[in-house]
C-alpha cells in the first residue's frame, strides 16, 4: 500500500491545483479530466456513437413486418440476448452510481445490487416463459388480453410513469458526463445522446435495439473489468487482481482497519443508520419483485425464438450481470479505501457530488489515459442502452398497444409506422423533461422499482398463475398500488398522518414493503369478492401459456394460492407500519466501539 | 404428486424460493451475527457467502432448473396432446 499510495500522490496532487478549504479543515477534493482524458473520451465515444448509429441503420433492412421492429422476428440467439440483457439493466446509473452508492452506503449497496441479480432470475421463473408463449410485443399486451382495455390503458399510463422516472434519470446522467468529462454544455450534451439514441432505436426498432444493447454489454465489461484489475494491482492486491469480483481479499484487513463498518450488514453510511430485517425484507419486496414488472426488462424474452432460449439467455444474462456488478463491488471498494486512506489523510475530503465521478477518479490516478478513458465511453454505453431499451417500451406501448385499442382494423404497415413514431416522441419528451430536472430524479430508478413492484408485478403472476384473476381486481390493484407508491415516496411513507412504512431515514427507498403488499391485497380480494374470472377464452388462455394443449378448468384455479399470497400481503402491511423498537438499536450501537476497541 | 400440472407448480414456486434466499441471505446474518466476525477466502463470511451463493452457486442452480423444467414443459405437451391416450391423460392429470 505504501508503493500505491507513492504512485498516487504525486497524480493526486496533480490533480487538484486549487481546491475549497472545508469548514472542517478538510480540503473538499475537485475532479478535473486531464486533457488527454478528455481527447480520448471522447474519441472513444465518437467511434462508439458511430458504431450504434451504423448497427441501427443497417437493422433497418430487416425490419418489415411489426414482429420485426418489436421483438426482431423472435430470433435473438441466447448469447446475444444475455448479453442485451446486461445492457439493458446496468443503466447508467449503476455502471456510475454504484460506486458512488457503495462509497456512501458500503454493504446496504451491496445487498440491494444482490436483489435485483435475484430479481433477474425471478422473473423468469415466474413470468418471463408465460409471456414468450403468449406471443405478443409488450407484458402491457398481456394486461390487455387477460383483463381488458380498461386495464391495458392503465398499465401503459403506469409503464409510461416508470420508464419516465427511469429515463430522465439517464438522460441526466449523460448530460452530466458530456459536460464533466469534455466540458460541454449540459444541454448540449443531453441532445446529442438524446438524440443518438433515439435515432439508432428509431430506425432499426428491436433488432438495431438488441445487436447494440449486445455491443454494449461487451464495452461496459471491457470499459470496467481492465481500469479495475489495473487499479487493484497498484493498491497491491496481488494475483486476484486479475479477477476483480473477488480479487481483493488482500485489502480487506486494510478497510477493516479504516473503515471498520464497511462490512457491517446491522448499519449503513458509515455506520450511522441501522439496518433492520424489516429493511432487508422491503429490499426484497421493492428491488426483486420490482424487477419482475419491469416492461423493458420483460421485453427482452419475447425476442427469443423460444421458451427454452429465453431461459439459456437468463443463464447467460446472470454470469454477464453478476460479473459486471461484482466488478462495480471491486472498484467501489478500492475507491473507498483509497479515499479514506489516503485523500483524507491529504486533507482531501470527496464532495458526495463527485462521488458519481469515482470510477473515472480512480481510473484516471491508477492507469494510463487510454485506459482510464474507458470508463467514459462504458458509462455513456450503459446510459444509452438502458434509454434505448424504455424507449422501445414507450413506442410499443403507445404506437402498438394504445393505438391497435382505438384503432384495431389498422394494418401491420401502420401500426410499425407509428411505432417509430412514438418511438421518436418519447425520445423527444425525455429530453425535454431531462433539460430541467428536479433534485428527487437522483434516486428516481429505484422509485421505478417500487412503481414497478406495485402495479405491474401483482397483476402479471397473478394473472398467469392464478385464473380466479379478473379485470376489476387488477384494476383496482393496480390504481391502489400506482397512488401509493406515488404518494408513499413523496411523504416518506406517510399517509393521512399514519407511518405506514416504518423503515427510517431510507424506508422510502423500499416503500413496496407496504405499497407492492397493498396492490397484492386489493387485486386478490377484488378478484374474488366480483367472482372471479368467468370468461373461458380467457381461462383457456391461461392454460395454453403453460404448454398446455388442452384446457382443463381446475389447473392454476385453486384458493390456496390467492388466500396464502392475500394473508402474506396484509402480514407484510401490518408489519411495516408497526415501528420498530428502541431496545435492537440500542443493543446494537454499541457494536462498532466494541469492534474499534478490540482493534 | 405425479402430474405434470402438480410438477409445473411446485417447480416454479421452489424455484422461486430458492432463487430468492440465494440472492437475499440476510436472514443468515440475524440468525448468525457471528458471520459478520469470521472469515472466507479473506473475505468476511457473511459478505462472501452473500456474493458466492448469489452468483457462483446461483449459475448451476439455475442451469439444473433449465432442465428440469424442459422436461416437465415436454411432459405437459405430451399429456394434452389431442391424441394422447384418455387413461395416460387421467393418469397424468390425477384428479379429473
Amino acid at each position: 500500500m505504501r508503493r500505491a499510495a507513492r504512485h498516487a500522490l504525486p497524480v493526486a496532487l496533480g490533480l487538484v491545483p486549487a481546491v475549497a478549504r472545508a469548514a472542517d479543515g478538510m480540503q473538499t477534493y475537485r475532479f478535473q479530466p486531464t486533457q488527454s482524458l478528455s481527447t480520448l473520451g471522447l474519441v472513444y465515444t465518437l467511434g462508439m456513437v458511430t458504431l450504434f448509429l451504423w448497427v441501427g441503420w443497417w437493422s433497418k433492412r430487416r425490419v418489415s413486418t411489426t414482429d420485426d421492429y418489436y421483438t426482431a422476428g423472435r430470433g435473438i440467439g441466447a448469447l446475444s440476448n444475455g448479453l442485451a440483457m446486461t445492457s439493458n439493466y446496468m443503466s447508467l446509473a449503476t455502471f456510475l452510481g454504484f460506486t458512488a452508492l457503495l462509497w456512501k452506503l458500503q454493504f446496504l449497496l451491496v445487498a440491494f445490487v444482490m436483489s435485483w441479480l435475484g430479481g433477474f432470475v425471478l422473473i423468469s421463473v415466474s413470468v418471463a416463459p408465460s409471456l414468450r408463449r403468449w406471443g405478443k410485443f409488450t407484458s402491457m399486451q398481456f394486461i390487455g388480453e387477460r383483463y381488458g382495455s380498461t386495464a391495458k390503458i392503465i398499465s401503459v399510463l403506469c409503464m409510461i410513469l416508470l420508464a419516465q422516472l427511469y429515463l430522465v434519470g439517464q438522460m441526466k446522467g449523460i448530460g452530466n458526463v458530456f459536460q464533466v468529462m469534455f466540458h460541454w454544455d449540459y444541454t448540449t450534451g443531453l441532445v446529442v445522446g438524446g438524440i443518438v439514441v433515439t435515432l439508432y432505436v428509431t430506425i432499426g426498432g428491436m433488432y438495431g435495439l438488441s445487436y447494440n444493447q449486445t455491443l454494449q454489454a461487451v464495452i461496459m465489461g471491457i470499459a470496467l473489468l481492465l481500469p479495475t484489475s489495473i487499479i487493484l494491482w497498484k493498491l497491491n492486491a496481488g494475483p486476484g487482481a486479475v479477477f476483480p469480483p473477488f480479487g481483493y481479499t488482500k485489502l480487506v484487513p486494510e478497510m477493516v482497519a479504516a473503515l471498520p463498518t464497511y462490512f457491517d450488514p446491522f448499519t449503513t453510511v458509515s455506520g450511522k443508520i441501522p439496518v433492520s430485517f424489516k429493511y432487508y425484507t422491503g429490499i426484497v419486496l421493492s428491488l426483486a419483485m420490482g424487477t419482475i414488472g419491469l416492461p423493458h426488462i420483460a421485453m427482452r424474452y419475447f425476442t427469443a425464438p423460444s421458451v427454452k432460449e429465453g431461459k439459456k439467455a437468463t443463464l447467460w444474462g446472470i454470469f454477464f450481470i453478476g460479473l459486471v456488478f461484482f466488478t462495480t463491488f471491486a472498484i467501489g471498494f478500492a475507491a473507498k479505501l483509497y479515499t479514506t486512506k489516503v485523500l483524507n489523510a491529504q486533507g482531501l475530503a470527496i464532495d458526495p457530488k463527485e462521488a458519481d465521478l469515482l470510477v473515472v477518479i480512480m481510473s484516471q490516478a491508477f492507469t494510463p489515459a487510454w485506459v482510464a478513458a474507458l470508463p467514459i465511453a462504458g458509462a455513456l454505453a450503459a446510459g444509452l442502452s438502458t434509454v434505448g431499451g424504455l424507449l422501445m417500451v414507450i413506442g410499443t406501448g403507445i404506437g402498438h398497444d394504445i393505438y391497435t385499442t382505438l384503432f384495431p382494423g389498422a394494418d401491420d404497415r401502420r401500426k410499425m409506422k407509428m411505432g417509430l413514431f412514438f418511438t421518436a416522441f418519447g425520445g423527444v419528451v425525455t429530453i425535454l423533461l431531462a433539460l430541467r430536472p428536479p433534485e428527487f430524479l437522483l434516486t428516481s430508478v429505484i422509485w421505478a422499482y417500487v412503481v414497478s413492484a406495485s402495479t405491474f408485478t401483482p397483476v402479471l403472476i397473478l394473472g398467469i398463475w392464478w385464473k380466479g384473476a379478473n379485470r376489476a381486481g387488477a384494476i383496482a390493484g393496480m390504481v391502489v398500488g400506482g397512488l401509493l407508491s406515488v404518494v408513499l415516496w413523496w411523504t416518506k411513507g406517510q399517509l393521512f398522518g399514519l407511518q405506514l412504512v416504518q423503515l427510517g431515514p431510507l424506508g422510502h427507498l423500499v416503500a413496496a414493503i407496504f405499497t407492492a403488499s397493498a396492490a397484492w391485497f386489493v387485486t386478490i380480494v377484488v378478484s374474488l369478492v366480483t367472482g372471479g374470472e368467468k370468461d373461458e377464452r380467457i381461462l383457456r388462455e391461461v392454460d395454453r401459456i403453460h404448454g398446455w394443449l388442452d384446457y382443463d378448468p381446475a389447473r392454476y384455479n385453486g384458493k390456496l394460492f390467492p388466500v396464502a399470497c392475500a394473508a402474506l400481503a396484509l402480514v407484510l402491511m401490518v408489519w411495516s407500519a408497526i415501528p420498530t423498537s428502541a431496545p435492537p438499536k440500542t443493543a446494537r450501537s454499541p457494536a462498532p466501539a466494541a469492534t474499534v476497541a478490540r482493534r | 404428486m405425479n402430474s405434470p400440472y402438480r410438477k409445473e407448480c411446485w417447480l416454479a414456486l421452489t424455484a422461486f424460493v430458492v432463487a430468492a434466499f440465494l440472492t437475499h441471505i440476510y436472514p443468515l446474518y440475524f440468525l448468525f451475527p457471528k458471520l459478520t466476525e469470521m472469515k472466507l477466502f479473506g473475505f468476511p463470511a457473511h459478505y462472501f457467502l452473500t456474493l458466492f451463493l448469489g452468483w457462483v452457486v446461483l449459475m448451476p442452480l439455475y442451469a439444473l432448473y433449465i432442465r428440469v423444467s424442459e422436461k416437465i414443459d415436454q411432459q405437459i405437451v405430451e399429456t394434452s396432446r389431442p391424441d394422447a391416450e384418455p387413461e395416460v391423460r387421467l393418469a397424468a392429470g390425477g384428479e379429473r
